[in-house]
């Protein structure tokens, strides 16, 4: 069966009117304005992409933005072939009536109908696997319903002990074990499930093997300190620990609005940024320390999330991007995202487009909202946007990484699009990002997510680009971003999902 | 109060749009760039200035999260 068509916009990178001094985008356009009098299928031909099938609805002008009909599982290779192109989705607007009042079934309702529950609480202990010592600051969170997202939770004391408000219940489906990621334990979340609890259990964690090969490792393998080299990457995200021994952070700035500008270390939440910039970029040596993909490239703090809290400003965001082009960054990895539903953001949507116009590649994350749509700013039409893929065996058994196995499986079984992924057309690589081991503040965890994908991609994207200084030494414009896009496409393979799942592929 | 970016849309703004932002009654700038400035002010103080500065976008600021994957429990009350 033919996949579902869709309608869209396709309008030059910036303005209503192609520009003559790109004649590639003039030929493009022109093509697609003689299609539009045909009214059939037609395919589009590219010298760096595949054929796409498309019909061309309308065109305003021959000049001007088209109104094309094709399979949004087209649009990564459209998007690859085409970099210099903005692909806007059709949007239809309703007559702003009020919302009809609908009832809505509350757990609280059902709980009043069969009486009061007892708030009977368990309490737990968590330990360190190897030496038995208590472990605080441990999220411990125990669902009686996974489904309904019910039960309790809490955070060891300095003992590891904690009280789970279970309402009475014993058995819980789901017991998932948070330790603090800054600073670093070294310890895997942990995840038990179908657990009858019991007063004073004790939960074990298991402590993280710098040697273990986990999915970043799988796909990506050792690198040499000189990989990357070339390469300027920025990491837009709450600062990167600047005295981490496997770190060496070149530069960068703090873009936060009323602080200091020259803090662009780690902001002293979750070591987010930290952990990102390890994946990229971490130049240890294992068993003692972690290698990132590509630890020869020049690596650069920019920090948006403010001190001790999780919110970024679109302006400081914005700010951070400005700053990495101006600073000479090749890549950009933004692992952040706004709520789902979240409407567009013309602001930050300008930065992006003015990175790519100053041959800047901007990767951002797709979001962990569970398959939901991708959020913005990574469904921006200039991003590059990553969602997740996990791979069976390269986590212990009873770690957080276990829950998210969900199917689709690549053309390789052992590979599979993670849970808490969001999909969608907007998508244009998939990257590893279950179980990542990599750097945080004092040492060294475990985090997964598209935030750990995007890094990932960043770094493969190193790689590849450290080895075309052609492209590298190009004018920082548009026609470099299209180059480095060439190359990165050149280099990217399909695992065998739908292009709404992994784009294009896995840079490799 | 609110707070509003505004960006321009060339290269570096020119200085007399930035004094006139300065300048404008009921708007505090919070930080500004080249290009860029964040300000504190009611929508139609926020909306005037922008009318007057040509080549400049208004748009209301917007916060984003890391996104995170830690389950959580759903209190639905």
């Amino acid at each position: 069966m033919a996949p579902a068509t869709r309608r869209y916009i396709l309008a030059p990178v910036q303005g209503f009117h192609a520009s003559a001094a790109n004649a590639r985008e003039m030929k493009l356009f022109a093509t697609l304005h003689q299609f539009s009098r045909k009214h059939t299928m037609q395919e589009l031909t590219s010298s760096i992409g595949p054929d796409i099938p498309m019909t061309v609805i309308d065109s305003i002008g021959e000049t001007k933005p088209k109104l094309i009909e094709c399979s949004p599982d087209d649009l990564p290779a459209l998007r690859a072939s085409h970099p210099s192109m903005r692909i806007l989705p059709v949007l239809y607007y309703q007559p702003a009536m009020k919302p009809r009042a609908a009832i809505r079934q509350a757990v609280g309702m059902a709980a009043t109908a069969t009486g009061a529950v007892a708030a009977t609480s368990i309490v737990v202990q968590v330990v360190h696997g190897a030496t038995n010592t208590p472990v605080a600051g441990v999220t411990v969170v125990g669902f009686t319903n996974f489904a309904t997202k019910a039960g309790g939770e809490g955070v060891t004391n300095a003992t590891g002990h904690v009280s789970l408000a279970l309402g009475g219940a014993t058995h819980v489906e789901r017991l998932y074990t948070y330790p603090p990621t800054d600073p670093g334990t070294g310890l895997w979340p942990g995840l038990q499930e179908n657990v009858t609890l019991h007063a004073n259990d004790v939960i074990h964690l298991l402590p993280v093997d710098l040697s273990y090969r986990d999915c970043v490792r799988y796909f990506y393998g050792a690198a040499d300190l000189a990989t990357g080299t070339g390469v300027t990457v920025g990491i837009v995200d709450a600062g990167v620990a600047l005295n981490h021994a496997d770190l060496h952070v070149a530069g960068g700035r703090n873009c936060v609005t009323g602080e200091k500008a020259a803090d662009f270390g780690d902001n002293g939440t979750e070591g987010h940024g930290t952990h990102v910039a390890g994946i990229v970029a971490a130049r240890g040596m294992p068993p003692h320390g972690i290698r990132g993909i590509a630890p020869g490239v020049s690596l650069r703090s920019y920090r948006v999330f403010p001190q001790g809290k999780s919110g970024a400003s679109n302006y400081d965001i914005a700010k951070a991007i400005d700053a990495g082009i101006s600073e000479g960054c090749t890549l950009l990895n933004l692992s952040l995202g706004g709520p789902q539903g979240g409407g567009s953001d013309p602001h930050l949507a300008d930065a992006i487009a003015a990175a790519h116009n100053a041959g800047v590649l901007v990767f951002v994350a797709n979001g962990n909202d569970s398959r939901e749509q991708v959020t913005f700013p990574a469904s921006a039409t200039f991003s590059q946007a990553v969602s997740a893929v996990g791979r069976k065996g390269t986590f212990p058994a009873d770690t957080e990484p276990v829950g998210d196995v969900l199917a689709p499986f690549g053309s390789d079984a052992e590979n599979f699009i993670a849970e808490f992924s969001n999909i969608g057309p907007e998508t244009d690589f998939t990257g590893p990002g279950v179980g990542v081991i990599s750097t945080l503040p004092g040492g060294y965890g475990i985090m997964s997510g598209t935030s750990m994908a995007t890094p990932a991609e960043v770094g493969a994207a190193a790689r590849v680009l450290a080895a075309q200084p052609a492209i590298l030494a190009m004018p920082a414009d548009a026609n470099r971003t299209v180059a480095m896009l060439a190359a990165l496409a050149a280099k990217t393979k399909s695992l065998g999902f739908t292009p709404t799942y992994e784009g294009k592929g896995m840079i490799v | 109060m609110a707070r509003f970016t505004l960006r321009y849309s060339g290269g570096t703004a020119p200085q007399e749009h930035t004094d006139l932002a300065a300048a404008a009654p009921n708007v505090t700038i919070l930080d500004r760039t080249p290009k860029m400035m964040l300000i504190d002010a009611d929508e139609d103080d926020a909306k005037n200035l922008a009318s007057r500065l040509s080549g400049w976008t208004l748009h209301p600021e917007v916060e984003y999260q890391i996104p995170d994957t830690r389950k959580r429990i759903v209190n639905d009350a």
